[in-house]
């Protein structure tokens, strides 16, 4: 999952998680903080899970074989159903793509999640703007969150469908963000996506 | 495994007006951040400094160039207070200093970045988060008592930020560390 600093990926994910959990599956989850301090792994650690943190860095090149290390060690030590890597928010989504594609091993299925936070969306469509169409472009779906604080319109889905075809977009409003609906919606986007991608 | 392309062993040190490139591994070798590593008097598990976060690929788009010049400062610390004073009264405190910070890089209100933080007073942990500089969100990640008192608290805080990344965020950060009710 990834998206800009502070649109609120780390609120989505322990609300995810939850639901997951909830239907019966399991998770592990890997927590990239470009800081060295981590804050998001305790956060997340919290909700009572195993959160193995990777500091210091960018998964999407800095620290990539760390990544995989995480992710081959989980695979093998937990075997969950789901492995969730919330990514920094500087992190670049096709650079993740290519390295789970090119490292990942058979059986790998990825899902790469962009949230965009519409309380900023001016400014991530002015000055942050070549950032913001990296972390959208290769995304599957795409979370328009904080919409409590500013409502997407239309230019917003045309936009975000410009930079990122083939992606499913769905707006969070406050009910959807419940753990149960909000893994509903996931694997809504998700099957949604996949459909589309056989047409 | 190691990816082609990528050795995450490698240390990056050019040095540039407003932007620093550093490897992910030891700090020490940082000539910006030299007088604040030896300084002795903060506490032991005090690492603040500054550094852009490098991608070290070898063709830099644009946006790879913003990131690269990015304001990465990461601290992690106690904070005495002087006297004991209720947990409530003491993150409303540590809220203001980093909304403080906020204010310094904050374009139009927004901050092109984030502030976040975790304040542990004991068993009392408050998470701080800001992306727009007049309202800080303050989460309860357990439970919470903000009337036990306490004379310390143990402050992580990660500012992030892609623009005014020349702001004197370090001196804030050591205002915000150095807070104390006596003054």
């Amino acid at each position: 999952m990834g998206g800009f600093l502070g649109s609120g990926k780390t609120t989505i994910i322990k609300q995810l998680i939850r639901g997951l959990v909830n239907d019966g599956k399991t998770c592990a989850v890997i927590e990239n903080e470009i800081g060295d301090v981590g804050i998001d792994d305790v956060l997340i650690g919290e909700a009572g899970l195993t959160v193995t943190p990777l500091f210091g860095g960018c998964v999407c090149c800095q620290i990539t074989g760390d990544l995989m290390t995480a992710v081959h060690r989980i695979q093998d030590e937990i075997s969950p159903d789901w492995v969730v890597v919330e990514m920094t928010g500087l992190a670049l989504m096709d650079s993740i793509r290519d390295t789970f594609e090119e490292y990942g091993g058979p059986g790998f299925k990825i899902h790469t999640v962009s949230v965009v936070d519409m309380s900023r969306w001016i400014h991530l469509m002015g000055a942050l703007a070549v950032v913001f169409d990296n972390q959208v472009e290769g995304a599957d779906v795409v979370f328009l969150n904080k919409t409590d604080v500013a409502a997407p319109v239309p230019e917003t889905y045309e936009i975000i469908g410009q930079k990122a075809p083939g992606a499913v977009i769905s707006c969070l409003d406050a009910a959807k963000k419940e753990p149960g609906p909000l893994w509903a919606e996931l694997l809504r986007c998700i099957g949604e996506h996949e459909g589309g991608m056989k047409k | 495994m190691n990816p082609s392309g990528h050795d995450h062993d490698a240390h990056d040190h050019s040095h540039d007006h407003g932007a620093h490139t550093h490897g992910h591994d030891t700090h020490d070798t940082h000539d910006h951040d030299h007088s604040h590593d030896h300084d002795h008097s903060h506490d032991a598990h005090d690492h603040g400094h500054a550094h852009a976060h490098s991608h070290g690929h070898s063709h830099h788009s644009v946006a790879e160039e913003i990131v690269e010049s990015a304001l990465v400062l990461s601290r992690k610390g106690e904070i005495h207070f002087g006297k004991p004073v209720p947990a409530e009264q003491a993150l409303a405190r540590i809220v203001a200093g980093a909304a403080d910070i906020a204010k310094l890089v904050a374009v139009d209100n927004a901050v092109l970045g984030h502030i976040k933080a975790l304040a542990e007073f004991g068993g009392n942990k408050a998470s701080i988060s800001i992306t727009r500089a007049d309202s800080p969100e303050v989460a309860f990640p357990g439970a919470w008592d903000g009337g036990k008192e306490t004379d310390s608290c143990v402050l992580s805080i990660n500012v992030l930020s892609l623009a005014n990344t020349d702001a004197p965020v370090r001196e804030l950060l050591e205002k915000l560390f150095s807070a104390n009710f006596h003054s």
